[in-house]
């Protein structure tokens, strides 16, 4: 039993070390590519990412799957990321807070963050309205402006079109609609209630890949109401000056995709269930002859590295948690005051919900694998601050009495007495602070720090209950394993 | 007679108001064994732990070998005192030979010498075979010899002994008690023995100091406080409790 416990640890060091950090080729230049979660966003990256291994020398490291907008731009400031999609509608609103004119933004990024606008790739995923083939033919609605004419179709719109000023409201005034009859409803049952004939009108994004399956038409914006979300990809200056030739993939990729080629990928991926990576693939052959490179990973592959990844922050993180919570632990059975204030803090710490402390370390850490690392390691100090503290005070007066009697030192007496009766307690607390790492550490793949959270939450955007097990098994069965590697360690302590 | 080498000097101990040594003046000569007896709460403890430190007396002083217990030196001094508590105080994680070993631990000893010394303590009180087993799997009379022998580990010239024997059953304790007068006879060491069971205090002391209330009351040989009890009421403490036999 003892060897089936050295054997998994031995096997999680291996796969760490194997696995874990990966290491640059030696001098040749790493790019990081990243992206939100959302479909686009992840086809977009890789096809990106293929073309720079297949025409460049670079290395390329993806992270794909950003909480927000906000996130990976942080990441892209702090140099964290070197390069990911974004529309030209989102830097407006969310990044420079001014109307779009391509050239000003690119000047405007270039300025104020040092970062190198792409041209745009092609399409434009703004608001659309759509409805259904046979009703848009029957009423010969072609545009929105046609749509005056039929104040008696009923809209489903998302709740966020209803309310947004560059939603329902704009664009009731922009053309003249009056009040529509509108009701709010979710976009997955948006689309049904539309084939259903229960609503005639709803809102979309342009690309999306749903339109595909449902045949659904869209309404032409006549009067350009609703703004531009054009593709581009934001990239660091220094990435481009260190990596000179990603300025000639971007050129290639600039024009190259029309808003029809989007749409077919997006579908290819939510509704066949195709990888981004096979669907970018894809592209990246049909338009420019390039086949994939043989360095693409395999499924197999890309999972011993979130393994790796994940063992590699568990296992640091749980160290950090002992570095720091053992010796608050000490602290609070010597000091009674300090006690409560140690308490309150590891505790408090503790209750913060995992996604808002990881997004709490991104002011002072920036993105990636260390503000994951100090998160877990925060998160998975009460357990070993309480149980050091416990353990300590289980230690009976009589012996402390003794050692003291005999003629120990202070050092001596917590090293050789306090610490060794009190380490089953403490190991029971590495074990619970071990596993709530298991499990945390699936989030952090949320601020860039990869892990089998890149799977699952891969899985979850791309609605693809094969990819969210495939994180989600080995996340399982590493928390099983940890806890019973920490437990038999625990044991053999007590014998 | 032999010089003193424990002197309390009109010493003084409360905690918060309760004063639990009332100016107590006693010598304990070299060699001697002198046990302390008083009821419950009399002070007999605090008087023992004021001479390896344990408790630093308010007023007067303690001298061990002439030189004066205080703040400074007190983990070397330990060293120097051995100590038997109650329960033995065996730590549970360490095998006898390591509890026994501990102080030669503490002063940087090498392994080789402790295993040695070790066994040679362990043989003194009869248990020479018992250096790898845990407490745990020791008698109760045999936890107590190892208390016993950690305490001659550094071959203390004064041993400090808080009843030790209170807590064994009342046939374990008579040989318990055989052995200790043996032991007494053939080391030498002076010690200082509280116990609140008068028989055993006046089948082991060289001389026996009753306590009341922190009071020193009497000090003599156990035969001069049977035929001349200072007070009325020592005549009836020992009467009683040796009459109630051990408890
Ligand atoms: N550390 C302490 N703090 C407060 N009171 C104490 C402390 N140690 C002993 N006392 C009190 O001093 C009195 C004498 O205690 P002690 O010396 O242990 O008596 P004995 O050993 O004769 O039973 C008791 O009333 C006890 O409650
Ligand atoms: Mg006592």
């Amino acid at each position: 039993m003892r060897s089936t416990a050295l054997v998994a640890l031995a096997a999680m060091i291996a796969i760490w070390f194997l696995y874990g950090s990966p290491r640059a080729g030696a001098g040749r230049p790493e790019i990081v590519i990243a992206s939100k979660q959302d479909t686009e966003g992840q086809i977009l990256a890789e096809i990106l990412a293929q073309l720079v291994e297949a025409r460049t020398p670079y290395t390329v490291v993806r992270k794909t799957n950003f909480g927000g907008t906000l996130l990976v731009f942080e990441a892209l400031r702090a140099g964290a990321v070197d390069a990911y999609p974004e529309y030209s509608g989102t830097i407006d609103a969310a990044i420079l807070h001014e109307p779009y004119a391509f050239a000003r933004i690119r000047e405007a990024m270039r300025r104020r963050y040092d970062l190198f606008v792409s041209g745009e790739l092609g399409f434009n995923n703004t608001y659309v309205l759509a409805m259904s083939a046979a009703t848009a033919h029957t009423l010969r609605v072609a545009a929105i402006s046609d749509l005056a004419r039929h104040p008696e179709l009923r809209w489903g719109v998302t709740p966020e079109f209803l309310r947004r000023s560059d939603g329902l409201p704009g664009l009731e005034r922009a053309y003249g609609l009056g009040t529509v009859d509108a009701v709010d409803i979710e976009k997955s049952l948006a689309y049904q209630a539309l084939a259903r004939g229960t609503i005639q009108v709803t809102d979309a994004y342009s690309t999306d890949g749903e339109l595909l399956r449902y045949r659904f038409v869209t309404l032409t914006d006549d009067r350009h109401f609703f703004p531009q979300y054009r593709a581009l990809f934001l990239v660091r200056d220094a990435a481009m000056r260190a990596a000179p030739k990603v300025r000639g993939i971007l050129a290639m990729l600039s024009g190259a995709i029309d808003g029809r080629t989007m749409t077919a990928m997006n579908a290819r991926v939510d509704i066949d269930h195709v990888s981004p990576a096979d669907v970018a693939a894809g592209f990246l052959m049909q338009h420019f002859g390039i086949r994939r490179a043989g360095g693409s990973e395999s499924t197999t592959l890309r999972l011993l590295r979130a393994l790796g990844r994940h063992i590699e922050l568990t296992l640091v993180a749980v160290f950090f948690s002992v570095l720091i919570g053992l010796p608050l632990g000490i602290l609070a059975m010597r000091r009674p005051r300090a006690r409560q204030a140690i308490m309150k803090v590891v505790g408090t710490l503790q209750t913060i919900p995992s996604i808002a402390l990881l997004a709490l370390m991104i002011p002072l850490f920036g993105i990636g694998v260390l503000p994951a690392l100090v998160a877990l390691a925060l998160y998975g100090l009460l357990p070993i601050v309480a149980n050091t503290l416990a353990g300590l005070r289980q230690v009976s007066p009589e012996l402390l009495d003794a050692a003291e009697g005999i003629g120990l030192s202070t050092r001596q007496i917590l090293l050789w007495v306090q610490l060794p009766i009190a380490l089953p307690f403490i190991l029971a607390g590495v074990r619970t602070s071990a596993v709530i790492a298991v499990g945390t550490a699936t989030i952090a793949a949320l601020i860039g720090a990869g892990g089998l959270g890149d799977f699952i939450l891969a899985g979850l955007t791309l609605n693809d209950p094969h990819m969210i097990l495939l994180g989600a098994i080995p996340a399982a069965l590493l928390a099983i394993a940890v806890d019973e590697l920490v437990y038999r360690i625990e044991l053999a302590v007590r014998r | 007679m032999s010089p003193a080498l424990i002197r309390f000097e009109n010493v003084t101990k409360r905690f918060g108001t309760q004063v639990v040594l009332d100016g107590v003046t006693l010598e304990v000569m070299e060699g001697e064994l002198l046990v302390v007896i008083g009821h419950s709460g009399s002070g007999k403890t605090t008087l023992l732990r004021c001479v390896n430190g344990l408790v630093l007396p308010e007023e007067g002083c303690v001298l061990v070998d002439g030189h004066a217990v205080a703040v400074g030196d007190l983990t070397a001094l330990r060293r120097r005192v051995g100590y038997v508590i109650q329960a033995g105080g065996l730590f549970p994680h360490m095998t006898v030979e390591q509890n026994v070993a501990i102080v030669g631990r503490a002063t940087g000893e090498d392994t080789a010498r402790r295993s040695a010394r070790a066994a040679e303590v362990l043989a003194t009180v009869g248990l020479g075979d018992l250096g790898p087993r845990f407490p745990r799997e020791l008698s109760g009379g045999q936890q107590h010899r190892v208390g016993i022998a950690r305490a001659l580990y550094a071959d203390p010239a004064i041993m400090l002994l808080d009843e030790p024997f209170a807590a064994v059953d009342p046939l374990a304790r008579m040989e318990l008690q055989d052995e200790f007068v043996r032991l007494h006879r053939q080391l030498h060491k002076t010690m200082l023995f509280v116990t609140h069971d008068v028989d055993e205090a006046l089948y082991l002391g060289d001389r026996v100091a009753v306590f009341e209330r922190g009071r020193l009351l009497q000090v003599d040989t156990p035969r001069t406080l049977r035929q001349r009890p200072a007070s009325e009421y020592i005549a009836r403490f020992l009467r009683r409790r040796a009459a109630e036999g051990t408890t």
